[in-house]
């Protein structure tokens, strides 16, 4: 490279630049540079040819013009001439101003990669650098396009300079971050690999970088350079400190060339090779041991050095977490780190502890640090630092110390920074319910949540303690009391007024046999709140109310009197307003025996995962899913805790009771009642709507929780407050199917799409699809009438215990059908176990002013939720012995009732759901399949052979499952289809 | 990963500025005053880490100038950190006295400095260095910052930057 001397001259540009600098006002400036502007331009434009020294000169004077903030509108071509310039220096100035000021202006690109084009084929290695950094400095994608196989080929041949190598990998990895697609894999790339063993450290460098990036994409295409770093890492880890004399930092030697192989090696699982793997095992005991030696200097560089390998080894131990020696070692580690006195450090030893905490190996050893974490909770200045210590907090709790870290968390949270308490929160919130092994604690743990931060307490959480507490009849008795004694304190949070006003309309007649709590007392307590609330609050408070209504009849009349009063029957928002006075007149109209009815318990929620844990994953973002996974490591938690088993389905609520009275259909105030009985389900509040999707993930969290935005939705009596149109009435008020729905029904047992119904007035359509134990169904009702169907409500009713085992989904239809026209309902299915009989369909609707009614068989059997499952004849008659109880057999012989034609036999089988299985049974007339029914709770092994008898016109049929109803229920279904 | 390369000053205006991903201009403004507003903020007992929107920040501060590297979250925070001294050091031997001349481009002299230039490397200090050679050295340092991923070399014996 040739020497640039100072001496070069340029005693013009120093002028200049000088003058520039002797300018005593912004104008002044101004001044100077318009004139040297003038100055330039007349040079560049007059008869005399310029000299390289000029040209260099005038467009370094240009690009300095241009760096003080002016525009510059010529002198590109100089600078293009002087790429072409033989000398150094006007070379590099030219590139420097091609770097900095071109834009792809398409004239001087073609001109500029001409220039470059020159400078790659130079065999001049400066000259090849200078050109490689100009396109990794533009890294436009015409640059490379141009160029981006050229520069592999002057990667890896072997006549280049280690400079040049150098640059042109990193040029590389610049055009493959900006346009992945442009830079061409081929043979290259195992000689890139190679380039790991170059002598020059600069290569190495550079090449480390260039893998680390390649090899994310194609893994497999660079294996081999996981045994090169290490051999390459156990060379400089063992190395003296002076053996790499330029590469050495501080007596560290290449430090940043360890990290970068280190983090190489993380793109990969371990090494498979046991001499490779016991080498890097060396490596990484090596730099835990260095960490404890005495530092070869006391320059904070040479510590902060070693730290950065450290740091990078212990991650690559916690990627491959198969050591449980060096798993407890680097905790080890970490744990000093923990009390050193740079802050840095114990930010780092946190933050790297955090994911030690998620590993089998090392959670116990994390566990041992509890006291000083949650000392840096308490004393550590700096915030960042803190929230550190509350991540690993959480990430270390398990069963053993979920009391202490959730009581310091709560202690931490009275003084904790505004920017972290949402989180915080959230945290208590989840380890709360994780960890809960009595639920009066978790009562206690939230109420105290809602107590100390209020204001941060989500809706998510509030939401969820009322779920637990609605489904767990145990700790509902505590809740009431607690929340009682809560809603004393003179002043306590609007959210705590939500969930004592929830839980009092629920469960208060639980804690109403005490004097102190008796139902005037509850009652006055919450009115007490009212008035400093917000709609939302008050309108859930509304519902308690006639709640206490049904509770405590006692508390009638005052409650009356609350509703009567002008302040709510004329309340200014129309929410309050309609609920004070469909509750008056739900509360003076209805009897004892419809209230009790109408205002019932809450049915139990169905189990699904907790929104909390959605929230908390959401604001965290995918990368802090590890730690906030680790509930699986211990399964047992979900049995007790059943909230963390996420649960894709939004079950309808069964319902328990119907809507007599209708008050939504009818328009307000006085609402008679409906004699249609069209009944509104009790949706509940979290899982109500249409809207709400099974399935998992925050799209479905979001749909749920703008369904509950609309004002006031919070109502306990979603009856009253929910215009949800799914209205299922109860199982009473349907009809029995029609004689004819189990025929219909038998049509689709081995189909999913047809027509399921029809007769003068009405046709219905069926097409479904079935994936596991998931479906989707459309009816298409289609109105064979020219007179508008009204009052039009098609709904699906779950007879029994069906609601268990099945969950299905509705959409809202329109209320009217035109003539003529057909409307589509989408259903949403789950099932949830194995079931018998199906759901019922019951559609009403009003025809010339006649109510209509009609019920049929929804077409939804267990075996729609089969998955075929092939596998060979050993594998079957060794399942088949496996079922051999008598109880596990059902066997059915019977008539043929259709022409025994096989193919049409084999197509019905087929679209039953299993398997056919050829050659598996010797007699190649008989058909065998094989299948598993995907319920969501379990899974049934189904087996099935059908022997079919032509001379007697007979078949015997053989199902051996799991599950005895199983075996039966498939039995009759598909006997029935022959 | 290093996403971005800055030096700003005392007064929040940015000295340097150098990008590794596609960031629109207006952005990188409304980037910068946060970022620089977060790292101005911190007390020198405080950590050099700070969590910023989806990346971390690192910084470093000498006399009145910071330097703050943003990284993914992947990166190595330790060895960022000792990346900027480095750098420090290697822009000092090249330069010579380079934090005392910081210290006086960016006090005294950069008052006419327009500010929407600083997008690029542009309104440097290696720039704005007026003697001849630091407009050489710059084109080394240039493509020296613009690859990021280089091992920052120490100094050849024969005192230039190894390239």
């Amino acid at each position: 490279m040739p020497a640039v001397s100072k001496g070069d001259g340029m005693r013009g540009l120093a002028v200049f630049i000088s003058d520039i600098r002797n300018c005593k006002s912004k104008e002044a400036e101004i001044k100077r540079i318009n004139k040297e502007l003038a100055n330039i331009r007349s040079k560049f434009k007059g008869d005399k040819a310029l000299d390289g020294y000029s040209k260099k000169k005038y467009v370094c004077k240009l690009l300095f013009i241009f760096l003080l903030g002016h525009d510059i509108d010529f002198g590109h071509m100089e600078a293009v001439n002087l790429l072409s310039s033989n000398k150094y220096t006007e070379k590099q100035i030219g590139y420097l101003f091609i770097s900095v000021l071109v834009n792809s202006n398409s004239e001087l690109i073609r001109l500029i990669n001409n220039a470059i084009k020159n400078d790659l084929a130079s065999r001049n290695p400066t000259f090849m650098c200078l050109a490689l950094h100009c396109i990794a400095n533009v890294g436009s994608r015409e640059m490379g396009e141009a160029f981006a196989a050229d520069i592999p080929r002057i990667l890896v041949a072997g006549d280049s300079m280690d400079s040049v190598k150098q640059s042109a990998a990193l040029c590389l990895l610049r055009l493959y971050k900006a346009s992945p697609d442009l830079v061409p894999m081929g043979e290259w790339t195992a000689r890139v690999v190679h380039l790991l063993n170059d002598q020059h450290m600069g290569v190495v460098t550079a090449a480390v970088s260039l893998i680390t990036c390649l090899c994310k994409k194609n893994p497999d295409d660079f294996k081999t350079c996981i045994s090169l770093a290490v051999s390459r890492l156990s060379r400089i880890v063992s190395s003296a400190s002076t053996d790499l004399q330029d590469y050495t930092y501080y007596f560290v030697p290449a430090p940043w060339l360890s990290v970068k192989l280190l983090r190489l090696l993380q793109c990969y699982p371990p090494p498979e090779d046991a001499a490779v793997k016991g080498r890097l095992v060396e490596c990484l005991e090596t730099v835990l041991n260095k960490a404890q030696e005495p530092p070869k200097s006391k320059k904070v560089q040479h510590s902060n050095a070693k730290n950065a390998i450290l740091f990078e080894t212990i991650s690559l131990i916690i990627h491959y977490d198969s050591e449980p020696n060096l798993l407890v070692r680097a905790c080890n580690q970490l744990g000093q780190f923990l009390q050193h006195r740079e802050t840095n450090l114990r930010y780092l030893a946190l933050e790297s502890m955090c994911t030690l905490a998620s590993s089998e190996f090392s959670h116990e050893a994390v566990k041992t640090h509890i006291d000083t974490v949650i000392n840096a909770l308490k004393t550590e200045r700096d915030v960042s630092v803190r929230q550190r210590a509350a991540d690993l907090l959480y990430a270390m709790c398990d069963r053993s110390n979920a009391k202490q870290i959730v009581s310091e968390m709560l202690r931490y949270l009275e003084t904790a920074d505004y920017a972290i308490r949402e989180e915080i929160v959230l945290k208590v919130a989840i380890l709360a319910e994780k960890y809960a092994v009595d639920y009066s604690w978790y009562v206690d743990t939230i109420l105290n949540l809602i107590r100390i931060a209020g204001d941060y307490v989500s809706e998510e959480v509030w939401y969820r303690v009322l779920q637990i507490v609605t489904n767990r009849d145990d700790v509902q008795g505590y809740a009431a009391k607690t929340v009682f004694e809560a809603l004393q304190a003179p002043a306590c949070h609007e959210n705590m007024v939500k969930v004592g006003g929830y839980i009092l309309g629920e469960f208060g007649n639980l804690i109403a046999g005490d004097p102190r709590s008796s139902p005037p007392v509850q009652f006055s307590l919450l009115h007490s709140k009212f008035h400093l609330c917000s709609v939302a609050t008050r309108a859930l408070l509304l519902s308690t109310y006639i709640k206490f209504i049904n509770l405590f009849p006692e508390t009638k009349a005052t409650i009356q009197g609350v509703l009567r009063a002008g302040s709510q029957l004329r309340n200014a928002d129309v929410e309050l307003q309609q609920r004070a006075v469909e509750y008056l007149t739900l509360s003076s109209v209805a009897s004892t025996d419809v209230l009790a009815t109408v205002l019932e318990e809450m049915p139990p929620f169905p189990e699904r995962e907790s929104s909390i844990l959605a929230k908390l994953k959401r604001k965290k973002g995918p990368g802090a899913g590890s730690a906030l996974d680790d509930g699986r490591r211990d399964p047992s938690s979900n049995d007790i805790n059943g909230g963390v088993e996420p649960t894709p389905s939004t079950v309808s609520t069964p319902s328990p009771s119907a809507d007599l009275l209708g008050l939504r259909a009818a328009p307000p105030p006085a609402a008679p009642p409906a004699p249609s009985g069209a009944g509104n389900l009790l949706v509940d509040v979290f899982s109500d709507g249409p809207a709400a999707q099974p399935g998992l993930g925050p799209s479905a969290e979001e749909a749920f929780l703008s369904e509950l935005e609309p004002p006031a939705p919070e109502s306990p009596m979603a009856l009253l407050a929910d215009p949800a149109p799914a209205a299922d009435p109860g199982p009473e008020d349907i009809g029995p199917p029609i004689p004819e729905a189990d025929e219909l029904l038998n049509k689709f047992v081995c189909k999913n799409n047809g027509v399921l119904f029809e007769n003068q007035l009405l046709q219905i359509g069926v097409k479904s699809e079935f994936r596991q134990n998931l479906g989707r169904m459309y009816l298409f009702y289609g109105n064979k009438t020219s007179v508008q169907f009204q009052n039009f409500s098609p709904t699906v009713v779950h007879p029994g215990d069906l609601q268990t085992q099945l969950a299905v989904q509705t959409k809202r239809v329109a209320a009217q059908v035109d003539g003529g026209a057909q409307v589509q309902q989408v259903l949403n299915i789950e099932c949830l176990r194995d079931f018998l009989t199906p759901p019922l369909l019951s559609v009403r609707f009003r025809y010339g002013g006649a109510p209509q009614s009609l019920t049929l068989k929804l077409p939804v059997t267990i075996n729609k939720f089969f998955q075929p499952t092939e596998m060979a004849a050993q594998d079957f008659f060794q399942r088949w012995k496996q079922l051999s109880l008598p109880q596990q057999e059902a066997q059915k012989i019977f008539k043929a009732n259709h022409p025994m034609d096989a193919e049409v036999t084999k197509a019905k089988l087929l679209g039953f759901g299993s398997a056919l299985l050829d050659n598996v049974d010797p007699n190649p007339e008989n058909f065998v399949g094989a299948g598993i029914i995907q319920t969501k709770a379990l899974q049934v092994g189904c087996l099935l052979r059908l022997e079919p008898n032509a001379q007697a016109q007979m078949y015997r049929l053989t199902l051996r499952t799991s599950k005895e109803p199983v075996s039966r229920h498939l039995c009759e279904l598909l006997a029935q289809q022959f | 990963m290093i996403k971005f390369f800055l030096m700003v000053n005392k007064q929040g205006q940015t000295r340097l500025s150098k990008y590794y991903e596609h960031v629109e201009i207006n952005k990188r403004t409304l980037l910068e005053t946060e970022v620089i507003k977060s790292c101005l903020s911190r007390s020198s007992e405080k950590c050099s880490f700070i969590e910023y929107k989806d990346f971390k920040l690192i910084y470093r501060q000498y006399a009145a100038l910071f330097i703050v590297v943003g990284v993914n979250d992947t990166e190595n925070e330790m060895a960022i950190y000792e990346f900027i001294h480095n750098f420090v050091e290697v822009l000092d031997e090249y330069f010579s006295r380079v934090a005392f001349w910081w210290y006086v481009t960016v006090k005294g002299e950069n008052r006419h400095c327009r500010e929407d230039k600083h997008q690029d490397l542009t309104c440097s200090p290696i720039g704005r260095l007026p003697a001849p050679a630091g407009t050489c050295g710059s084109c080394e340092v240039t493509a020296w910052c613009v690859t990021s991923e280089r091992e920052p070399a120490r100094r050849c014996r024969d005192g230039r930057l190894r390239i």
